[in-house]
């Protein structure tokens, strides 16, 4: 980690300096323990302030379309970004709709092991209490006035992570290594298989369980590098498509929709649930359309630069079966 | 108690399509309930917001004058969700009104001075409602000269043009109607409405300066204003801003610390060169 | 009935239950409980159900006056007449509210009734509910309290004060809605003696250190008058602009009123709103005057350090520390008060 974390500032810093970007987001330290926040350096001296760590769990992709929109030299811009196995899934599918160009980015690469999840590691001590962290291969170990409590990573990782099978980034101009190996997960995504075997009664419960608590923050969204509308139908006015209050109904449109939206686009970086304050698992219903993709069109978002997006093109070998004949 | 949030029935009395485009419509409405006419106390510079069950409130500035009793006029330019809605509604349709909110123009201040109406486009409504005011018999002898320049785009996007064309012939009000581009017929100014100011050049001793029209307008008139003496706090100006509540509380239509609704709409530019340029 | 002292009343800790089944008689009480991730005022039948030992709720309480989402007034098409809704209300006590909660709820006071015209729907519920405070021993490391003018014991908003003393409470009825609690309970107490006082003030002078002063407010504030600050682009940059901030917020109050239409009737409702949203402050015409995230997140800070200050004499920030916790990238209102301060 210490090692990956000196590779970029020293990288970073020489980017800056050699005027190869203008511009590059990385994390720094947060204020928080078990926190990071992703910060803007353009200075070889500001490098000095990026870190590395298990906590580095934001998708920084999602600034990109952001600053390009407000870029007043888009050809001469060029901008510097951290991306995990994930985030470059991101900054692909970004590129594929035209958000930016590749030659506007200068990607450093991590290979990733996996994120650690900082609000279940919180939910098991005191977090009032929480006076360091410290970090080896394998454990994150929590200082408290209380003593210290060693938690194992792969216990505590991220939910996306335990099942990611591209933790080494798809697209980079230089890869940092850090000294684990790169997560490679053996097993499946089991969520969405082992929803579906619950019974319908179940099925809509757990719904309106989950879906009940959103309080229309719209952080999931403002999460996801993919929602990059300039006015989410959410919020527009003309037309309004929906209501604005809390109620059920309005919030399972929001969301429904928000989702469908993600078809084929979705790389399952879990931003939207990290992002989510009454924790909300969302990935139920991000994972259902990730799995349907693949299952129709076997696209996998964000690997292979070069591959269309299967909804954004037309196939003669595209299924129909979602097509009902009337009766 | 009495609750701000709910609107007054009134019914749409009569519509008259203002422009070529078709898009700008006086409404005129009146009170369903006499307690509700006469507890509606108002004076020019005011606004309701004018609201339709079932698709929501617009803020419109009221464009009769208090003189002109029983019945409200409000002139609506077809543009978001409400305004369109409005355009669609026919005589006899019942819709509510919320108000008389905010503030008004400084009649304390014109009182024995005179009067500079300057105006463009679709902004005349609240100034309309002043220059009726003040012409009113009652009220005319307490103000001085009274002199309003109003234009337009064309000769079609005039607003009132029959009341124009009446107070034109007028004597006890100097009244100038432009347009940026005149047609065949048209015989009078052609020019934008900063420039017909500085020709004109009204005195600025003893005058308030009334102002409203779209952003160029006044970007350009403040300055001519000033070259003509005028000082920011002779000069007075109605802001538009988004508004849901009109009562200073749902908290969008704030310039730095004033609420447009409940502080303005009328400011003087004094007042607005303390606050952020953010309007 | 609890007699008035003038040092306050001293309730055992193990008369606690006593004290809420007979509050019960006269009340509905919401109080601190706790959930699977952290605790949330939920309704308290008995004292068990209660987590007095605790840091802070996750929601602010605000939601008990000003819901996210409240009808206003319905309607059907039938008779085009819009009918008032009324909140039903019933004699409700806010039980062991944290101090910085109680001056939040005074700031909103001030938005929603000082402010004419009073607004009825809040006035309704916030007339029929009382509030007991319950002050901070142990405050946790996002709470800054004391550098915006709140504290651990700070009384401002509350009706009755409550002081954790070891193994007993201390009660104090600040207002005449205090004292009317007081004649409806039913509880062995004794009058505190000014050695309960010394303890308390002990424990408020260990829990004022606890919590950071980190920054000269004033000096902050003094900034701000600076409209144009050349910090905010750099502070707006990692801001994502949604709205958790202001819907943790416990003085934020931005609300929007929409219609709902189903057939022929329909209902108009007002929602809780965020400055942090595009749309807020979008035009029918398109214009948008603060069209970007650096021009709503000045439009927040300024909000709560410069505009209430001249609105409403108050800074609209009670330290509370929800935001800082909740923000998904980290911002932290603390960090953002530092750099602007340090600003040269």
């Amino acid at each position: 980690m210490k090692r990956a974390e000196h590779e970029i500032r020293s990288n970073v810093g020489k980017l800056l300096k050699q005027k190869k970007i203008d511009v590059f987001i990385g994390y720094e330290k947060g204020t928080l323990p078990l926190r990071t926040s992703p910060c803007f350096v353009s200075s070889e001296k500001e490098a000095r302030k990026l870190i590395w760590n298990s906590f580095c769990t934001n998708n920084l992709a999602v600034y990109l379309p952001h600053i390009m929109s407000r870029v007043k030299n888009k050809r001469s811009t060029r901008v510097g970004i951290i991306c995990k196995g994930c985030d470059s899934r991101s900054l692909v599918e970004l590129i594929k709709e035209k958000q930016l160009t590749r030659d506007q980015i200068y990607i450093i690469g991590i290979s990733c092991s996996g994120m650690v999840d900082y609000k279940r590691i919180l939910s098991q001590v005191n977090s009032d209490e929480v006076i360091g962290v410290d970090e080896t291969a394998d454990e994150i170990t929590v200082r408290s006035k209380e003593g210290e409590r060693v938690f194992s990573k792969e216990e505590n990782l991220c939910e996306p992570c335990r099942t990611c099978k591209h933790a080494v980034p798809t697209v980079y101009d230089m890869l940092i290594r850090t000294a684990q190996q790169p997560r490679q997960a053996t097993t499946s995504d089991s969520t969405v298989h082992d929803f579906l075997m619950k019974p319908r009664e179940e099925r809509w419960q757990i719904l309106e369980q989950e879906l009940g608590q959103c309080i229309r923050c719209y952080a999931c969204r403002n999460a996801c590098p993919n929602c990059y509308c300039k006015e989410c139908f959410a919020e527009q006015t003309k037309p309004r498509w929906f209501g604005v209050t809390t109620d059920l109904t309005d919030i399972i449109f929001y969301h429904t929709i928000r989702i469908f939206h993600q078809a084929g686009r979705c790389v399952d970086c879990g931003a939207c649930v990290r992002a989510c304050p009454m924790n909300i698992n969302l990935r139920l219903f991000t994972r259902m359309l990730v799995d349907e993709v693949k299952e129709r069109f076997g696209y996998e978002p964000g690997v292979a630069p070069e591959e269309l997006q299967p909804l954004a093109t037309y196939s003669a070998k595209d299924k129909q079966d979602f097509m009902i004949e009337p009766e | 108690m009495k609750n701000p949030y709910m609107p007054i029935p009134v019914r749409i009395d009569n519509i008259n399509i203002e422009n070529d485009a078709r898009d700008i419509k006086t409404f005129r409405l009146v009170f369903l309930n006499k307690e509700d006419a006469d507890a509606f106390n108002f004076m020019p510079g005011q606004f309701a917001e004018l609201s339709i069950l079932g698709v929501g409130e617009c803020p419109i500035g009221i464009a009769s004058s208090p003189t002109e009793k029983g019945y409200l006029l409000f002139t609506v330019k077809r543009t978001g969700v409400v305004t369109t809605k409005l355009h669609h509604a026919e005589i006899g349709d019942i819709i509510g009104v919320r108000g008389p909110l905010g503030n008004t123009y400084p009649f304390e201040k014109m009182r024995n001075s005179n009067v500079l109406i300057v105006s463009g486009g679709f902004a005349f409504t609240t100034l309309r409602a002043t220059v009726k005011y003040i012409l009113d018999s009652a009220n005319r002898f307490n103000y001085r000269d009274l002199t309003v320049i109003y234009g337009a785009r064309t000769p079609g996007e005039l607003l009132y043009k029959s009341e124009l064309w009446a107070w034109e012939k007028r004597n006890d009000l100097a009244m100038q109607v432009t347009v940026d581009k005149g047609d065949k017929s048209w015989s009078r100014y052609e020019g934008f409405v900063p420039a017909v100011l500085k020709k004109i050049a009204p005195a600025a001793k003893q005058t308030i300066a009334l102002v409203c029209g779209p952003p160029i307008m006044i970007k350009f008139t403040l300055p001519v204003l000033k070259e003509l003496g005028f000082s920011d706090d002779s000069i007075f100006l109605s802001l538009e801003m988004r508004m849901k509540c009109g009562i200073g509380k749902c908290g969008r239509c704030n310039i730095g610390h004033k609420y447009v609704c409940k502080d303005g709409p009328v400011f003087s530019s004094a007042e607005l060169q303390k606050l952020p340029q953010e309007y | 009935m609890v007699k008035r002292e003038r040092l306050g009343v001293i309730l055992s800790e193990s008369r606690l239950p006593e004290l809420i089944a007979s509050l019960t008689e006269t009340y509905r009480i919401f109080g601190p409980s706790k959930k699977d991730d952290g605790e949330s005022f939920a309704a308290i039948h008995k004292s068990e159900e209660l987590a007095l030992d605790y840091g802070n709720t996750k929601m602010s309480p605000k939601g008990f006056f000003f819901p996210q989402t409240e009808s206003l007034m319905w309607y059907d098409s039938a008779d085009k007449k819009a009918k008032q809704d009324k909140p039903e209300v019933q004699p409700t006590l806010l039980f062991g509210l944290r101090p910085c909660d109680a001056l939040a709820i005074s700031y909103l006071d001030k938005v929603f009734l000082s402010n004419e015209p009073q607004d009825p729907y809040y006035r309704q519920r916030r007339e029929a509910t009382k509030i007991v405070c319950l002050a901070c021993n142990s405050p946790s490391p996002t709470c800054f309290c004391t550098t915006v003018g709140c504290g651990p014991d700070s009384e401002k908003g509350a009706d009755i004060m409550m002081y954790k003393l070891n193994d007993r409470y201390l009660m104090k009825a600040l207002t005449p809605g205090g004292e009317e609690i007081f004649t409806n309970i039913d509880v062995e107490t004794e009058p505190a003696t000014s050695q309960d006082i010394v303890e308390k003030d002990d424990l408020v002078n260990k829990a004022c250190q606890m919590v950071k002063r980190f920054v000269d407010i004033d000096e902050f504030k003094e900034k701000l008058n600076n409209f144009q600050g050349p910090w905010w682009e750099k502070l707006a940059q990692k801001c994502l602009g949604c709205g958790i901030c202001t819907y943790f917020c416990p003085t934020c109050h931005c609300f929007d009123v929409t219609d709902e239409v189903v057939k022929q009737s329909g209902r108009r409702v007002r929602t809780w709103d965020s400055c942090m949203y595009p749309l807020f402050t979008l035009h029918a015409s398109g214009h948008n005057p603060r069209p970007g995230i650096k021009e709503r997140m000045r439009q927040r800070i300024m909000h709560k350090f410069n505009y209430a200050v001249e609105y409403y004499g108050e800074t609209f920030c009670v330290g509370c520390g929800r935001c800082i916790i909740h923000c998904p990238v980290n911002i932290d209102i603390r960090q953002i008060i530092m750099d602007i301060a340090e600003e040269r």
